[in-house]
């Protein structure tokens, strides 16, 4: 594939790669928002896997595409870069998949750029890169449509005689232009062709020529010279501007005005308070809304365990089936509505590209906390599960950066607290509508994901202060048209989202469900034994254990063994506490019976709302989520950081009930 | 238009003949450009034209150039945050999101 004439030397190929492989491997490349993932969705039919790349954190997505004459290939939808030449972590991915280098994956026998029409020109500085970089190259010129409407007319033929590269028109989004595109790519597998324009850029007589015609094209640059960088990147320019100006004609000569919708978004007077209404109204969402298919759930849970019970002969695997499995599992199964919501919402917000104008009007007071306007969307997205979001830090390019976001993404709110907060708000706060419709149910909710974010800002300026060294932490974001939202995407994220987080349910949960039953189960109490058979078994030890240490919290042992058992994951507490409560002996399992009896309990005085904003307060701070420390240390690489995170939480959650407490049951 | 055309042909040429950075001013065409500033001092809905990137770290320096923030390249302010930052700058097709710190490492030309 690759000519070594006059090139310079490269790193060889994996040679294992390439002799075994009987399916070519094609992968997608371009700059970010460029429309890439949409036509990898069309390509593959979104029959797609998601993993990750050996040893790092970054996004992989593979699917089967089927071209015409049975012949299929592996697509791989590579991570979005600008450029092959800088030191981030995307683009080094990029080069060495490219090349061939990493581990376990195959060489790109093809590689097919997508090009965003109504950006040309600063898309054609990736696309100069691979075309020195001297791999095979097909460009899928999309966004016709967008360009179409910005009166941007690009003659295709032109650019592609210009490039010596095929160029295909396409609109992803429509999926138009895509069987011209698997034409092509079908024809270019058979007869790999190579751009003749490879360093069409520099111009033979400058002096810097044969310095950079030694330069390997497909490492990181940093090593170079900043002047060389400089004049490399605008010699690459000058020569992409001549190229536009013969293949592309704007129709008007006056720039794209800033749509009225954009400016009022960004808008020093509207700009935060539309941000504030948006973040309430997706409270309000979550709230309200799932109520209906939450009862639903809450139902065919308890319906099934009661079924259970009497369908199957009395026993201990019984009980452990209607009383220790199926409400456990059903009580966080319940959530996933909310969750729904919740990543619906954020879905809506990021394919819109409002996110940006959030992070815009954001970054200036992120600043001042030791963030940066990027780490909006990671800490946004950890709202929902602090998984995804610490994920999401790598968009974040200073070290410094990433690990304060890493460190305080969890602080942010997370769907697994939900159930916590539900169970507890409907249980101790009253259902009051402040001025009629805005409910305080719903305020309080918000307030404890307010106070988790402030507590973020507070940590997250402690450890910037901290951490800080000569580094350079950057911001340039580039800020994505405004746009409808694709559905299908959305609910295809939701769907993904949801599922992810059953599969946690089904696993993790199940465990902790199923030691927890046992737990609270044995050793059983005597005949003779009064009050709750809880209070005997190991899990009431344990619970009286650290009873001394969290009395000043307003705990018992009740809710100290519910914590304790909550630590794998934060769900875990409404089962636990359902389990060690005794709940479900009468009246079938779920988790209305829960709040019925904390209710109960909070009436005779046994569980004061003292007690229930400190146990929130609590689960606002402590990090209880054994993915969450996982994927921690896997983005830090290092066990430091990862307990470190888990000790400072902690002893925040600590003290942060212990002062709510005090003050409240003196207040209330 | 005539003479903003010409100060960009002028940058362009100077740019490729010699390939490093430059901050000449067009002979004779001085009174309809503004003399060198940093993007910091660009008005929202201003035009300018750059002329070169100063001592601005290595990593910072390759994400501006690669997304054509290089010397001959038009930009347009249309947006400020509160207090200044970040800037909102149209080139070449898109829109771009910087800090006031990272702006004020580019040296433009403005325009009228």
């Amino acid at each position: 594939m690759k000519s070594s004439d006059t090139s310079p030397p490269q790193t060889p190929q994996n040679p294992s790669s390439t002799s075994t492989q009987s399916i070519p491997t094609i992968a997608l490349v371009g700059n970010p928002n460029c429309g890439k993932t949409t036509l990898f969705n069309s390509l593959t039919g979104s029959n797609y896997k998601v993993a990750n790349y050996p040893g790092v954190t970054v996004e992989k997505k593979t699917g089967a595409l089927s071209l015409l004459n049975n012949i299929s290939a592996h697509l791989v939808d590579l991570p979005g870069t600008y450029a092959l030449s800088g030191a981030s972590l995307d683009e080094k991915i990029v080069t060495q998949v490219l090349q061939g280098n990493l581990q376990g994956e195959s060489t790109p026998t093809l590689i097919v750029a997508v090009v965003d029409a109504t950006n040309i020109e600063r898309n054609l500085f990736l696309i100069s890169e691979l075309i020195d970089a001297r791999l095979p190259l097909i460009i899928a010129l999309n966004m016709m449509d967008a360009a179409e409407d910005q009166g941007i007319k690009v003659y295709s033929e032109i650019l592609a005689r210009s490039l010596d590269v095929p160029v295909i028109p396409i609109i992803a989004r429509s999926k138009k232009g895509l069987e011209d595109l698997k034409l092509s790519i079908a024809r270019d597998l058979l007869h790999p062709a190579l751009s003749r324009k490879t360093l069409a850029w520099l111009p033979e007589s400058h002096p810097k020529a044969p310095l950079i015609s030694k330069i390997s094209f497909l490492d990181s640059h940093s090593e170079l010279d900043p002047e060389l960088i400089t004049t490399i990147a605008t010699l690459r320019y000058t020569w992409i501007r001549s190229v536009a100006s013969k293949a592309i004609r704007m129709e008007s000569s006056e720039p794209p005005s800033l749509s009225r919708l954009d400016t009022i978004l960004t808008s020093k007077i509207w700009g935060l308070p539309i941000f504030f209404g948006v973040l309430a109204l997706i409270f309000q969402g979550i709230f309200l809304w799932a109520q209906a298919p939450m009862n639903l759930i809450s139902g065919l849970v308890e319906s099934t365990s009661l079924w259970l019970l009497h369908v199957l002969p009395a026993g201990i695997l019984t009980s452990l089936l209607a009383e220790g499995i199926v409400p456990g599992v059903g009580n966080v199964i319940v959530f996933v509505p909310q969750i729904a919501i919740l990543f619906f919402f954020i879905g809506i917000l990021e394919d819109s590209g409002y996110l940006s104008r959030a992070a815009f009007l954001l970054d200036n007071f992120m600043k001042r906390f030791g963030l940066q306007g990027r780490a909006f969307i990671p800490l946004l997205s950890s709202m929902a599960c602090a998984v995804p979001g610490i994920l999401a830090t790598r968009t974040i390019p200073s070290k410094i950066d990433r690990l304060t976001t890493i460190l305080v993404a969890p602080l942010m709110g997370c769907s697994a607290r939900l159930p916590v907060y539900t169970v507890l708000i409907a249980a101790t706060i009253p259902p009051i509508y402040v001025g009629g419709w805005l409910s305080l149910q719903a305020m309080v909710l918000l307030g404890m994901y307010l106070l988790g974010i402030s507590g973020a800002c507070v940590m997250a300026w402690l450890f910037h202060k901290i951490l800080r060294r000569k580094e350079s932490c950057f911001f340039v974001m580039e800020m994505p048209p405004i746009r409808k939202p694709v559905g299908r995407v959305v609910l295809r994220n939701v769907y993904d989202s949801v599922l992810s987080f059953l599969r946690n349910a089904t696993t993790v949960i199940l465990a902790c469900s199923i030691i927890i039953w046992f737990l609270a189960s044995f050793p059983k109490p005597s005949a003779q034994h009064q009050g709750n058979p809880v209070e005997i078994s190991f899990a009431g030890r344990m619970g009286k254990l650290i009873e001394p240490a969290i009395r000043p919290l307003g705990f018992n042992w009740e809710l100290g063994f519910s914590i304790i058992a909550s630590f794998p994951a934060r769900e875990v507490f409404v089962t636990s506490l359902s389990t060690v409560l005794n709940v479900g002996q009468d009246d079938g399992d779920d988790h209305r019976s829960l709040i019925n009896r904390l209710r109960d309990k909070n009436q005779e005085g046994s569980f004061p709302l003292a007690t229930s904003l400190a146990l929130m307060v609590f689960y606002v701070f402590a990090c209880q989520c054994m993915s969450t420390l996982a994927v921690c240390r896997r983005e830090t690489g290092s066990w430091r950081w990862t307990l470190g995170m888990f000790g400072y939480m902690t002893a925040l959650a600590y003290f942060a009930a212990l002062l709510t407490y005090q003050i409240s049951i003196r207040l209330l | 238009m005539r003479a903003n055309s010409l100060t960009r042909d002028t940058a362009l040429r100077n740019s490729s003949a010699q390939g490093a950075r430059h901050k000449e001013i067009v002979e004779g065409i001085t009174e309809t450009v503004q003399p060198e500033r940093d993007l910091t001092a660009v008005k929202v809905g201003q035009r300018a034209i750059i002329s070169a990137i100063k001592s601005c770290p290595k990593d910072l320096l390759h994400k501006l150039v690669s997304m054509g923030l290089v010397a001959g390249t038009e930009v347009r302010v249309t947006q400020r945050g509160f207090f200044g930052s970040p800037i909102n700058i149209h080139l070449l097709g898109s829109v771009l999101s910087l800090r006031s710190a990272e702006a004020a490492h580019i040296q433009v030309q403005p325009l009228l």
